[in-house]
């Protein structure tokens, strides 16, 4: 599985020392990591935060590498742990001191989505509210759920590099996304089916 | 779902392209003639392609030499006196982590609300991180924060199995 990962013959000139190697491992993933971080902290400083402190553990484990896993699987495996720290250390700050508001996540960052250009008002209304709609609800994803979809979809992830990611078997994998992707429909069905006539009737899954 | 003849997963894996070609063919040719079916995909696959594209950061060029002018600056990983002080660390960990978890669990406010918030083994991780950070000065010398890293990094480093706890600590799915 890694005799065909790009990336190794990267992370190897970099174990040799190669510093132009690691920079370029750095600038082919970036975008990547702080996205992935900031679906996880909803602020791009603390997302970019984490990025950089992903890429120095890269960077310092970079002599002991075995290309034993891709290079990808690696990274995404070292982002989510480091997301999902901070994370929990953010919940033990608003645990220990009870004046934080609740819901504490800075969201600012996320102010991009209402300067849709050149599109009618409640369109933009409209879309707006989804994306807003969606951030809640992969927010309130079980933690394994939301990995997993966010790995899969958000990253691009195939099943089996999530599958490897996660450490998780392959049926075990696809049984969370299904999970996660029927919440998520359920959840936009109103937005999915506005306009289309017989909309809006809500299934029940059995998931 | 109201057909019976495939399963929710497979209309998922269907929708991913994700099914092995035989099962591809079997569900697809069922698809096409199922409205039920169709809709049910139709759905998955405009939400999924939701998800794929919400926002992304973009870090630039500046984001790139900040990483590698840190990563210059980083010293080079004591790799053996680490993986020999490593066992020794964990014992000493163990041993006063419970003392560290009752009193972070005898401190928090007892309100329903933020005991939700964290669990007991989150509690326990927590406090783990806790006792090492202001320990290992002592056990070792080496910087803490960096030996953190280095050690969390380690079942990857000895390519073993990744610990899925250390990544879902609480299964809150409820299957």
């Amino acid at each position: 599985m890694t005799a065909n990962d790009p990336d190794t013959d990267l992370m190897l000139r970099c174990a040799r020392g190669d510093e132009s190697a690691f920079e370029e491992i750095v600038r082919r993933y970036q975008g990547r990591i702080a996205s992935l971080a900031f679906r996880y902290l909803g602020s791009a400083a603390d997302a970019e935060d984490v990025a950089q402190e992903v890429f120095l553990r890269v960077h310092r484990a970079r002599e002991t590498y075995e290309p034993t896993a891709k290079l990808s699987t690696w990274i995404h495996r070292i982002t989510v742990n480091a997301s999902l720290n901070l994370l929990r250390r953010r919940r033990v700050r608003r645990h220990l001191n009870a004046e934080m508001p609740a819901g504490g996540a800075d969201r600012e960052a996320d102010a991009d989505f209402e300067d849709p250009t050149a599109k009618r008002p409640h369109e933009a209304l409209l879309e707006a509210e989804l994306a807003a709609v969606l951030r809640e609800i992969i927010e309130r994803l079980p933690e394994r759920q939301r990995t997993a979809i966010l790995l899969n979809k958000y990253q691009g992830l195939s099943y089996e590099d999530t599958a490897a990611t996660l450490g998780l078997s392959l049926p075990a994998v696809k049984s969370l996304l299904t999970r996660a992707r029927v919440n998520i429909k359920e959840a936009l069905l109103p937005y999915l089916t506005a306009g289309r006539s017989g909309a809006g009737t809500a299934e029940d899954d059995d998931a | 779902m109201k057909c019976k003849q495939t399963s929710i997963e497979q209309l998922v894996a269907h929708a991913d392209g994700e099914l092995d070609a035989r099962e591809e063919e079997t569900v697809a040719r069922h698809v096409a003639s199922c409205a039920a079916c169709a809709r049910e995909v139709d759905l998955l696959r405009r939400s999924g392609a939701l998800v794929a594209g919400m926002t992304r950061l973009t870090p630039g060029a500046a984001f790139t030499r900040r990483v590698v002018a840190a990563a210059r600056r980083a010293p080079a990983p004591p790799r053996g006196a680490l993986r020999r002080l490593w066992p020794a660390a964990a014992a000493a960990a163990a041993v006063l982590l419970a003392a560290v978890a009752a009193r972070v669990w005898l401190t928090a406010p007892s309100s329903a609300d933020a005991g939700a918030l964290l669990t007991a083994r989150e509690e326990r991780e927590i406090a783990a991180d806790l006792y090492v950070l202001s320990n290992l000065d002592a056990l070792r010398g080496a910087e803490a924060e960096e030996l953190i890293s280095l050690v969390e990094d380690l079942d990857i480093l000895e390519g073993t199995e990744p610990e899925v706890s250390g990544l879902f600590p609480d299964d809150e799915d409820g299957g």
